[in-house]
């Protein structure tokens, strides 16, 4: 078994936490099941992850396997990435029947025309979910199997779910064998990026709540009500404020629970305005500066703002308008004739 | 909507009304019942807004308010923004003795968003007292009902020899004696 | 102690220093133990329980030590097996001193990556101490140009934030120039600023260096780092910096703590919560009871020196000429009177300048040599712990309170014990009391409130008295009489104060009226009618409590004492809120003690009389007439309500108690002109009632009209003799009682 293979297995079991490393083995099935149960997993991760190299020596591994206990890994732990929404377009309204086995001819052979050494994984899961591993070389190189680039495609979809490799450079290949293979014409980034790939899928595949469609109004009141008075000396004055707030809050967020987004982030072009007495006012050049919301869960933290009382209800609708937008980069340039601050997609 | 005033109404026997302005309702909240716990001889209640003016359709319900304590938390440029607005809701013979500005978040400064020279003119401003606390603490947050209490009970004329108008004078800081 | 030990030099036999402890030992913080054996006795018990953790730090240790260059990270297991390492012991227990000098070695010589570089930077959290010979290595890295810009940043910073942990410094100060010259490094230099800014001491200040920071001054504008080093060297040698600098300053430093301080902290309390014996924090000191935090571990002395080894040696043979090379005598290795004796002109104080706070020794020392250096090196680092510990002010801090506590009772009782207030703690008080509560702390920040200096009636004003107040109207009464006592004590702090300037000048010229003399007596005058003014509002508040009232009047004790006792001329008279709620008081303590304050006003003000009458000497300051003005009026009151029952007829106060007869009349009130003397008097009609059962045990009509005759004067024995001694002085005192047989015509005196 190769070294370099050996190693990589050692740092994959390495990265598993220690009670999972025996379902995760098992779901990679490379081991078999006697060859599990001679494996301690009472003992150090290091010494764990030695042994199960020894074993996959006798088995002669190749990186073909230790790829799919990667995947494997990725899967379960898909937030360790960072993942970038895609979507591919199609001229016509050809529908094709996708064929898998088909796919992946096709997406190999591209790669693998530009680039000798690559190695590809392929694995389905049960959502119609294909994920793809790609560890990159050059026609010089071997694979470089720590910096690899992921994607997730949804067959019925036309939206990729890719995290890239930190070498940028492949990232236009990786697109252009992506459209190939799936018979689309074009594809561009959506500027939806989260660690969260499901929150991602939500907002790509519409799944999250939206409240103009699901209105409970009785339940919610319900809720509303039996916190407070605690004591009847202490008067709530704006209690239908507070319900203009949750109605409103409602209708933006919804009643469900908000896909799980960490950093959203607009690029101002705009002309700086200013009291006409000031002079600042003449410099034609847009003024430039980059506002970025970060937090561990955006959306939520956006929808108990107003409930909370830090921001007035409803909320700009470039922080709401995430969701729908299906995007959380944006940039806002000036728009002559319109209201300053509308923003335009690029 | 309607100008809060201090003398539209008869005041009611052994008892007073306190309204707590402010957009952080949880530390409202928490105010108050520190407020309810302390020991007191006469009837209180407790008026929460996030903001002023009060909604006209309560107007009736709601007794002679005696004290109104604007909350502002210095972390927030937005409270102090929403008790700036109120502010213009309320009667002037209130600026009387009646208002004092709570300002919470002293235990953060670093975290401060608020120009504190901006709060300190607000209470030369309006002449009104300014408090500083740190209503996320138990002990400072008892410690500040006790004071708020206090005002109140003078503000409500339950203090012989003491109006509200005449402590207000005291309360403030008298640079200009 | 512990880098000795493991170091090449451990086989000299240091205990030859402890066998022969003395006297002077005490001041060591009560009975020493043995620093070595106890430590090692904590080590070995300590190995015993982290044995494995020991071991593996060793290893990486060992590694680090002989690792070649350029060792990749990511490709090599090893070295990212004892980076972990090295980070995680690091992070739970700081790390030893021995390991300082490999780590920063490793660190500083640019054998590794930079990121490598930095995380071992950013774990270099000390268990106990850090050696210095391992910090002076790593500064001669800094010569060669080996590792990066901002790895060098970042050990400045390391070493600002651990200064206190050196072990000692000789050798850094030696340093002073090569830091010096990393000013021009324009990153570097705020950094640097600080780090000199902690070293610097008298003999490191050269005028090159002034000129060199007044060229940097030049060129980059008033930096507030470059203009705190400036300011200490002008403190060092006003002779050599001529520029005027900006008086006081906000902040000199941008808090540099870098990533350490957390983990520093989290350290000491998690050795704290373990078992005393395994807190290889506190070197070799006595057990100290309530060490917890910062200033606690520095409140021990650190029982390690530079001299150490030589001095084990032969000491009583040659100490002398070991001592007369070396510039400073650290007040470590003090241990015999001799040495004290010898070295008592170049004593250097400890680093870590907190721990004279509990020193008696030390703090004798401190105000024998008036040093300003010294209470400059104090003050900072005071300043420094108050506002980042205050728990009021920081709420991350708040569960400390407790500990905060301690360390303000700590620096009360120093100011106490010096008989001074510390500017640092001044500057605290009037950055926080705006922002206090009233609650937190509150014994410990009254406390320290009578120890604030004198200083001009506009800056009380702002900075004291009107938070002071506003706290005060809106606190309870337990907080209002907290606060008088404490206003009673800063008043009589002052005139101590007073008098012993007036003690020490007058050895030479007299008692010289200057500028200052007038000054006192206005901010005195100035605290005595705010005090005057919130009791007047505060007795109306809390509708006349008795229990006020006496502190009230306590304060007042001291005031219509001011020019008998403390020598000021200075005389205020109660105001009439605080005279007429006394003197018509429902408690006889209150009474007698405003008789016994009349008495002494008296007294004062006939001795000031009399003064003015024999010298003959126009003095500058007289009692104004309005003073004496004001006395009569009160004492005719007083004299018109106890004695002569005429009170609602002669009182001539305008905020007196004189009522028309008709009004009275209307009242129908029986016998009204009688009802506040000394037998009606509410505060007395209990001791009435009882004089009466024993003088007419057979009457039971009460008839206090009884009381007259003869039998007045009994009846003021039996008060006497109940206790009222304050009631007897102004009787005997301010009555003049022409005829002791009768009491037909009693008159009072007027002065």
């Amino acid at each position: 078994m190769d070294e370099t293979v050996a190693e990589y297995i050692r740092r994959t079991v390495l990265k598993i936490p220690r009670d999972e490393i025996k379902s995760m083995l098992q779901t990679w099935g490379f081991l078999s099941e006697t060859q599990l149960q001679t494996l301690n997993f009472h003992q150090t991760k290091d010494n764990i992850s030695q042994d199960v190299v020894q074993l996959c020596e006798d088995n002669s591994a190749d990186i073909k396997q230790a790829a799919v206990l990667d995947i494997i890994y990725n899967h379960i732990y898909p937030n360790k990435r960072i993942w970038s929404v895609y979507q591919m377009n199609k001229t016509g309204e050809e529908t094709d029947f996708f064929d898998l086995t088909d796919f992946k001819k096709k997406f190999k052979r591209r790669l693998q025309s530009a680039l000798k050494n690559v190695t590809i994984n392929f694995r389905e899961y049960e959502d119609n979910a294909i994920w793809i591993r790609i560890a990159w070389g050059t026609p010089y190189k071997k694979p470089n199997q720590y910096k690899t680039s992921y994607v997730v495609y949804h067959s019925q979809t036309p939206y990729v779910f890719i995290s890239a490799s930190v070498l940028r450079s492949t990232l236009p290949l990786l697109c252009q064998a992506l459209v190939v293979a799936s018979n689309y014409h074009d594809i561009r980034e959506m500027e939806l990026r989260s660690h969260c790939l499901n929150s991602l899928k939500d907002i790509a595949f519409k799944r999250y709540s939206q409240t103009f469609q699901t209105y409970y109004p009785r339940p919610l009141q319900e809720r509303n009500v039996a916190p407070e008075n605690v004591d009847l000396r202490i008067i709530q004055e704006n209690r239908s404020e507070k319900e203009r707030i949750q109605r409103v809050n409602r209708e933006v967020f919804g009643d469900g629970p908000q896909p799980k987004l960490e950093f959203a982030q607009y690029k101002l072009e705009t002309m700086f305005k200013s009291n006409p007495k000031m002079d600042v006012l003449d410099i034609k050049e847009p003024f430039r500066c980059l506002v970025k919301f970060s937090s561990p869960h955006l959306l939520e933290s956006l929808k108990s703002l107003a409930p909370a009382g830090l921001a007035d209800a409803p909320l700009s609708p470039l922080l709401t308008c995430i969701p729908q937008k299906a995007r959380n980069y944006f940039k806002i340039r000036e728009r002559k004739g319109f209201f300053p601050g509308s923003f335009v997609s690029p | 909507m309607a100008v809060v005033r201090p003398f539209d109404k008869l005041p009611a026997l052994n008892s007073a009304a306190v309204l707590l302005v402010g957009s952080d309702e949880s530390l409202q909240q928490k105010l108050a019942e520190a407020i309810l716990k302390e020991k007191k001889n006469f009837k209180i209640s407790i008026h929460l807004a996030t903001s002023l003016p009060l909604p006209s359709e309560r107007d009736h319900l709601r007794p002679r308010i005696d004290l109104i304590a604007f909350m502002i938390d210095i972390k927030s440029k937005y409270s102090l923004k929403n008790v700036e607005a109120s502010l213009a809701h309320v009667d002037a013979s209130f600026f009387l003795g009646k208002v004092c500005f709570l300002v919470t978040g002293v235990g953060r400064v670093n975290y401060c968003s608020v120009e504190m020279n901006a709060i300190w003119k607000l209470g030369e401003v309006y002449c009104s007292p300014v408090l500083y606390c740190e209503l996320e603490l138990e002990g400072i947050r008892v410690a500040t009902a006790q004071r708020l209490l206090r005002m109140l009970q003078i503000c409500a004329g339950h203090i012989p020899g003491v109006s509200a108008l005449s402590f207000g004078l005291l309360m403030r800081n008298s640079a200009d004696e | 102690m512990q880098r000795r030990q493991s170091s090449k030099n451990s086989k000299q036999p240091l205990q030859v220093r402890h066998s022969n402890q003395t006297d002077l030992s005490a001041w060591r913080k009560g009975g020493r133990t043995d620093p070595e054996k106890s430590l090692q006795n904590r080590q070995s018990r300590n190995s015993q329980v982290n044995e494995s953790k020991q071991d593996s730090l060793e290893q990486a240790v060992s590694y680090f030590e002989k690792v070649q260059d350029r060792v990749s990270l990511k490709k090599n297991e090893v070295l990212q097996k004892h980076l972990a390492t090295v980070e995680s012991i690091a992070l739970q227990k700081g790390l030893p001193p021995e390991a300082f000098d490999v780590l920063l070695n490793v660190a500083l010589s640019g054998k590794l990556a930079d990121a490598v570089n930095t995380r071992l930077l950013k774990s270099l959290i000390p268990a106990s101490v850090i050696p210095e010979t391992s910090v002076v290595s790593s500064v001669s890295w800094l010569c060669v140009s080996k590792c990066s810009g901002s790895i060098q940043l970042l050990f400045v910073r390391w070493l600002i934030t651990v200064f206190d942990f050196i072990d000692h410094k000789e050798q850094l100060h030696a340093l002073y120039g090569f830091f010096f010259s990393f000013l021009q490094d324009e990153k570097m230099c705020p950094y640097v600023c600080h780090l000199l800014y902690l070293l610097t001491r008298k003999e490191s200040v050269k005028p090159f260096r002034i000129r060199r920071l007044l060229d940097l001054q030049a060129k980059m504008g008033m930096q507030p780092h470059l203009q705190a080093l400036l300011s200490l060297y002008k403190l060092f040698c006003p002779e050599l910096v001529s520029i005027t600098l900006p008086g006081k300053m906000k902040t000199y430093f941008k808090n540099s703590e870098g990533p350490w301080k957390a983990a520093i902290n989290t350290i000491r309390r998690r050795n704290q919560e373990n078992s005393p014996v395994s807190q290889p924090l506190f070197l070799g000191t006595a057990q100290h009871q309530s060490r917890k935090r910062k200033w606690n571990t520095q409140l021990v002395i650190p029982a390690s020196s530079a001299n150490t080894n030589s001095l084990a040696g032969d000491k009583e043979k040659n100490h002398v000429d070991l001592y007369s090379t070396s510039e400073s005598f650290p007040v470590e290795q003090l241990q015999t009177f001799s040495q004290l004796l010898q070295n008592i002109h170049h004593l250097e104080f400890p680093s870590q300048m907190g721990s004279v706070l509990t020193n008696p020794l030390l703090l004798h020392y401190m105000n024998c040599i008036k040093d300003e250096s010294i209470y400059l090196r104090l003050y900072y680092w005071m300043g420094q712990t108050l506002q980042e510990e205050c728990s009021w002010c920081v709420v991350d801090s708040n569960q400390y309170e407790e500990e905060f506590k301690d360390f303000l009772e700590t620096i009360y009782k120093t100011e106490c014990f010096l008989q001074e207030g510390f500017s640092s703690c001044e500057e605290f008080l009037y950055k926080s009391l705006p922002l206090w509560d009233g609650f937190c702390c509150r014994s410990q920040i009254l406390r320290l409130v009578t120890w604030i200096p004198l200083s001009s009636f506009s800056e009380m004003k702002s900075h004291l008295y009107d938070p002071l107040a506003q706290l005060f109207f809106t606190s309870s009464l337990y907080f209002k009489c907290s606060v008088l006592e404490s206003l009673k004590e800063l008043l009589q702090n002052w005139l101590n104060w007073h008098v012993i300037q007036l003690d020490s000048e007058s050895d030479s010229q007299g008692y010289s009226l200057n500028t200052t003399l007038s000054g006192l007596v206005n901010v005195v005058a100035e605290l005595i009618h705010f005090v005057g003014w919130i009791s007047t509002v505060a007795l109306r508040l809390e509708s006349n409590a008795t229990f006020l009232l006496y502190f009230i009047l306590d304060f007042y004790e001291t005031v219509c004492d001011i020019y008998l006792r403390y020598n000021l001329p200075l005389l205020i008279m109660p105001p009439a809120g605080v005279f007429y709620p006394a003197l018509l008081s429902m408690d006889s303590v209150s009474l007698n003690q405003l008789c016994y304050i009349m008495y002494r006003y008296r007294t004062n003000l006939v001795a000031a009389k009399e003064n003015e009458l024999i010298k003959k000497k126009i003095l500058q300051f007289q009692f104004s007439s309005q003073t004496y003005q004001e006395y009569n009026q009160y004492i005719i009151a007083m004299v018109g309500c106890l004695w002569t029952s005429s009170a609602f007829q002669k009182d001539i106060h305008p905020q007196g108690v004189r009522l028309d007869d008709e009004v009275l009349k209307k009242t129908r009130v029986q016998e009204f002109k009688t009802s506040f003397n000394i037998v009606y008097h509410p505060a007395m009609m209990g001791y009435a009632l009882l004089f009466l059962q024993q003088a007419w045990p057979d009457d039971n009509t009460f008839n206090f009209s009884l009381i007259k005759g003869r039998k007045w004067n009994w009846y003021l024995q039996y008060l006497y003799a109940q206790g009222l001694k304050g009631l007897k002085l102004f009787i005997e005192s301010s009555i003049n009682r022409v005829s002791r047989a009768s009491q037909s015509k009693e008159g009072n005196v007027q002065v």
